[in-house]
């Protein structure tokens, strides 16, 4: 992996989210998403920020989408560089627990 | 109608994102908001929701944004950020509610007193008055060479024209007298005060009128020229209404015969300019306003009798980079130059007083002690403030040992610990800064009339930096001090339980001993101010005036249609009486604590005085009806009071006080001597002696007086006094309306109850008193809190010692008793350097002490078992708690 692929956990989260909700990922729903899912609450600036972080590292890309009754939405897909630095997250982290049964392990300690 | 998101939790928001975010989020949060109400969540819970999306969102947003710096953006809202500081620091002063809170009290206690008063000096003592280059205006006082008390006469006009011809050391000099005359209305007149003066008298002073113009030369000399006059901004607003077309208007005016012209309109805020002699005066309303100023018209030409009537006062501007003294040494070599051409100016010396001096001086009085009382309460304040920080601290060594060991060390640690005290300091400053705002409006509405410029005052900047900067070095300092010790420890030995000091070892507890003992000397050195001056005003409402003041009514009446002075004020009287309710009445110039008189210099027949040759002496003289003595409950001791036929016909008679008699006539034999205020003018015969009385002033035993008859020396305007069978203040629109039967353009004014008087005369020892007890109880519960603390933290730190004790026999008592010794020390040496310090510090309210020494003994022990006392209870409970330390458990912990 290369020098510029950190990926922070709240950032791996995100880019999940992303994948999941495809074409109609906007801020709101991505915090939904995380916040239903991993039952920790998520505030809406964090998502936003983060997004911005995404965008400004080039995993994710904007665009301004349907204007439903003037209102602004921005959506978020996921870059090719995105989608890239995603999938060798879940490669490291597979052979990380590769074998290993996590909850096997925390019952011997 | 749709229900609103909260506007506030918006606005946060919308100001913390950055541009390109805001619209996206806000409609973000609107949306979930909308449907989360769908759903039937209730609006409130909808609300917090939106709030806590709001708050947790703006270290987020803000961190998205465009930093200018790399180093801002790192500072800010790094990983040990100032921003994350901030929100952690908050949360655990939340956390800690009750602490926090103590905390931000104290400080907010302290900042306000000290700031109210800072705000009160600046706007008095800095904040210069309206007129130009005020430094170079000085006031010409006469004075008694020798030194002599009382008031020396006033100046003559000839001396004033002279000086102003024959001075080199002055731009120019101005003379001025107060005046006094009633605008004339049919609907009852109405009375006005202001100024006599010379046509330069403005360009002295440095005003510029605001409409029209100011007077010309040729409107001060001879009597043929218009009368004009200026308005005094106030009360062209009140009684005009602003209307710039009173220019040119004439005024009716009472004992005028040719109405002035209105020629000018002054700017607002104009006082009268200090007068030393007028200021003794128990009523003297230091912020009047002047309501208009009308020329004077004295030349070389005038009469010479009356250029020799010593009525003036004087003011000058001096030239740049004169000094005061060189001025006064040149026109006291022209006055003593004029005393050798004319003998009655003989031993009349000149004293030149910058004005701005002098208008401070009344302030500072009053306002320095108030200044030092609030210094001690803020200091006592910090103190607490810091001592608890400095406890908290030190009960938090170990999550200081883990914070400082992990992360960014130290810095990090000493930032966090910055942040909460300055958080602290803040809210508690800004706090104290609101509460500095309504004492200095209480302030205004209680002291007003007494210190000049007061209302000008308003809390400002400087008030703001010196109360946050005040609280900010105390918590940060206390905060800084027990964070700097645990990081310095070692990080292992931190977090190893053992060796963790979440206690304090003695030498803190000695230095936490020495605040205390401080706080406690300095709340002594108030509480007996306070007691001094609690027992000045019992002395001062038990003292024997020598007048009755209850159900007494007193306004001020004025014929001003010019009508026949005997017959209104005869049927006046009548018709007053009539009245039911009404038991006396009387007219009086000269009513007790109002300083009126007619100060006069009389000379006695038949009198030979020590020094030799008979003297003119220096006595108020009063005028009154002949029910007046009676009404008062004053008793004529010797011969009678006044008859109504005491009249212009008849001979002129006096009644004098019995200390008049015991000074000037040895003692007996008043009846039937004579004394006259003229040479040239028949003498008054003593015909009756009155009662002695603290007329002028309560804290000052009987002076000589002389009363003559209304009816022989008649005063323009006076009061009339009426006694009521009942509550008097009811009787007020009766006596009017029954006067205005008689002339309905009487000016009928000013109405209010001998009592109100009396207690106004007392006004500012009053309120001293009331101010230093309230500092007094503040600082009290300040260090009573200390006392507690600092115990509770001993309790706290020896219960290894006071197990051991337990464990080898020590009773219950014997833990009690060594607790409490600790206090008793404590409070004992407190006490002691307290009472100390007070006999050395009560000297400066000496002049509000009444009957009562600055060292009164009685009230320095009282004051000292009292506080002694309270604190003995403060110690109690710590002291009770470590009585019942269990042994076992408290070995087991260590």
């Amino acid at each position: 992996m290369g020098k510029g692929d950190h990926l922070g956990e709240f950032e791996h989260l995100v880019m999940l989210a992303l994948l999941r909700l495809k074409a109609t990922a906007y801020g709101m729903r991505v915090r939904r998403e995380i916040q239903s899912r991993t039952e920790r609450s998520v505030a809406i600036g964090s998502v936003y920020a983060t997004l911005d972080r995404l965008e400004h590292k080039g995993y994710v890309i904007a665009s301004a989408g349907n204007e439903e009754g003037g209102r602004a939405r921005k959506y978020f897909r996921l870059t090719p560089d995105g989608a890239q630095t995603l999938l060798r997250k879940q490669e490291a982290i597979q052979r990380m627990t590769e074998g290993l049964s996590v909850r096997q392990e925390l019952e011997a300690i | 109608m749709r229900p609103e998101a909260p506007r506030v939790a918006r606005l946060l928001v919308t100001l913390a994102a950055r541009r390109a975010n805001r619209r996206p989020v806000v409609h973000d949060l609107r949306e979930e908001f909308d449907s989360m109400l769908a759903e039937g969540v209730p609006l409130a819970d909808a609300r917090r929701w939106y709030w806590r999306q709001a708050t947790d969102s703006l270290l987020p947003l803000i961190s998205a944004r465009q930093w200018p710096t790399k180093f801002a953006r790192d500072f800010f809202t790094g990983e040990g950020g100032m921003l994350r500081d901030i929100r952690v620091g908050a949360r655990m002063l939340l956390k800690r509610r009750g602490f926090s809170l103590i905390v931000i009290l104290t400080l907010a206690l302290g900042i306000g007193a000290t700031s109210a008063v800072f705000s009160l000096i600046q706007g008095v003592l800095l904040t210069p008055p309206p007129y130009e280059n005020p430094d170079r205006l000085a006031l010409v006082s006469p004075e008694f060479l020798d030194g002599r008390e009382g008031r020396a006469p006033d100046w003559a006009a000839e001396q004033w024209l002279d000086w102003r011809e024959e001075s080199e050391l002055f731009e120019t000099i101005a003379a001025y007298r107060w005046s006094f005359t009633f605008v004339v209305s049919d609907d009852g007149s109405e009375s006005m005060e202001g100024l006599q003066v010379t046509h330069n008298y403005f360009q002295a002073i440095g005003l510029d009128p605001v409409i029209g113009r100011v007077f010309d030369e040729s409107e001060t000399g001879g009597a043929e020229a218009p009368r004009a006059i200026i308005l005094g901004h106030d009360l062209w607003m009140r009684q005009f209404d602003g209307d710039p077309n009173i220019l040119g208007q004439t005024l009716r005016l009472s004992r005028t015969d040719t109405p002035p012209v209105v020629i000018g309109v002054m700017p607002p805020g104009i006082r009268f300019l200090p007068n030393p002699r007028a200021a003794q005066e128990p009523n003297y309303d230091v912020n009047a306003r002047v309501d208009y100023w009308v020329p004077a018209e004295i030349t070389r030409a005038s009469d010479p009798q009356i250029q020799a009537s010593r009525s003036w006062s004087v003011v000058g501007r001096l030239n740049e980079g004169v000094a005061p003294v060189a001025a006064q040494a040149e026109l006291g070599r022209l006055a003593a130059q004029q005393a050798q051409d004319s003998p009655q100016y003989e031993g009349i010396g000149v004293r030149i007083q910058p004005v701005i001096e002098f208008m401070n001086s009344d302030g500072r009085r009053i306002l320095l002690p108030l200044l030092a009382a609030a210094a001690l309460v803020l200091l006592i304040a910090c103190g607490n403030a810091a001592a608890l920080l400095l406890v908290r601290g030190l009960q938090r060594q170990q999550e200081y040992g883990v914070r400082s060991a992990i992360g960014a060390g130290r810095i990090a640690l000493l930032r966090l610990v910055t942040v909460e005290s300055g958080l602290l300091a803040l809210v508690g400053g800004t706090l104290g800064v609101g509460l500095a705002l309504v004492i200095v409006r209480g302030f205004k509405l209680v002291a007003g009339h007494a210190i000049p410029r007061l209302d000008a005052v308003s809390a400002g900047w400087p008030v703001l930096f010196f109360g946050l900067g005040s609280a900010l070095l105390a918590t940060v300092v206390a905060g800084l001090y027990p964070a700097l010790r645990a990081s310095r420890d070692s990080a292992a030995g931190s977090l190893k339980g053992a060796g963790t000091r979440t206690t304090a070892s003695r030498r803190e507890r000695r230095f936490l001993a020495g605040v205390t003992i401080m706080q406690a000397a300095l709340t002594l050195t108030l509480l007996v101010g306070a007691g001094l001056l609690i027992r000045t005003m019992n002395n001062l409402a038990g003292v024997e005036s020598g007048y009755e003041t209850d159900r007494v009514l007193t306004m001020s009446v004025t014929a001003v249609a010019g009508s026949d002075y005997a017959d209104f004020h005869q049927r006046a009287l009548a018709s007053v009486s009539a009245i039911p309710g009404v038991e006396r009445a009387a007219f009086a110039w000269g009513v007790p604590l109002t300083g009126n008189n007619w100060p006069s210099s009389i000379e006695i027949e038949d009198r030979v005085a020590t020094s030799g040759s008979n003297e003119r002496l220096s006595i108020p003289v009063r005028s009154v009806t002949s029910d007046y003595f009676e009404l008062l409950g004053q008793s004529i001791v010797e011969g009678r009071g006044f008859r109504s036929s005491d009249d212009r016909e008849a001979t002129r008679v006096a009644v004098v006080n019995e200390t008049f008699v015991d000074r000037y006539l040895d003692g007996s034999n008043a009846l039937g001597r004579r004394f006259n205020r003229r040479p040239s003018d028949p003498p008054f015969e003593i015909v009756g002696v009155v009662s002695d009385s603290r007329t002028n002033d309560l804290t000052r035993g009987a002076e000589p007086e002389i009363y003559l008859s209304l009816w022989q020396a008649g005063a323009f305007s006076k009061h009339l006094v009426v006694r009521t069978a009942g509550d008097p203040g009811t009787t007020g629109v009766a006596v009017q309306q029954a006067l205005r039967v008689v002339d309905p353009t009487v000016a009928v004014e000013n109405f209010q109850t001998l009592d109100q008087i009396r207690e106004a005369s007392l006004a500012s020892r009053s309120f001293a008193m009331q101010l230093l007890v309230g500092f007094a109880l503040v600082a009290c519960v300040l260090t009573l809190g200390g006392i507690y603390g600092m115990l509770s933290l001993s309790v706290a730190s020896r219960r290894r010692e006071i197990a051991i004790r337990t464990a080898m026999g020590a009773e219950k008592r014997n833990v009690l008793q060594l607790i409490l010794r600790e206090g008793v020390v404590v409070i004992a040496v407190g006490v002691t350097a307290g009472l100390i310090a007070a006999v050395g510090l009560s000297r400066v309210l000496g002049a509000f002490l009444f009957e009562v020494e600055p060292t009164d003994p009685v009230t320095l022990i009282v004051m000292g078992s009292l506080f002694a006392a309270v604190a003995l209870l403060a110690c109690w409970f710590p002291a009770r708690r470590a009585a019942e330390v269990d042994p076992v458990t408290a070995l087991r912990e260590e």
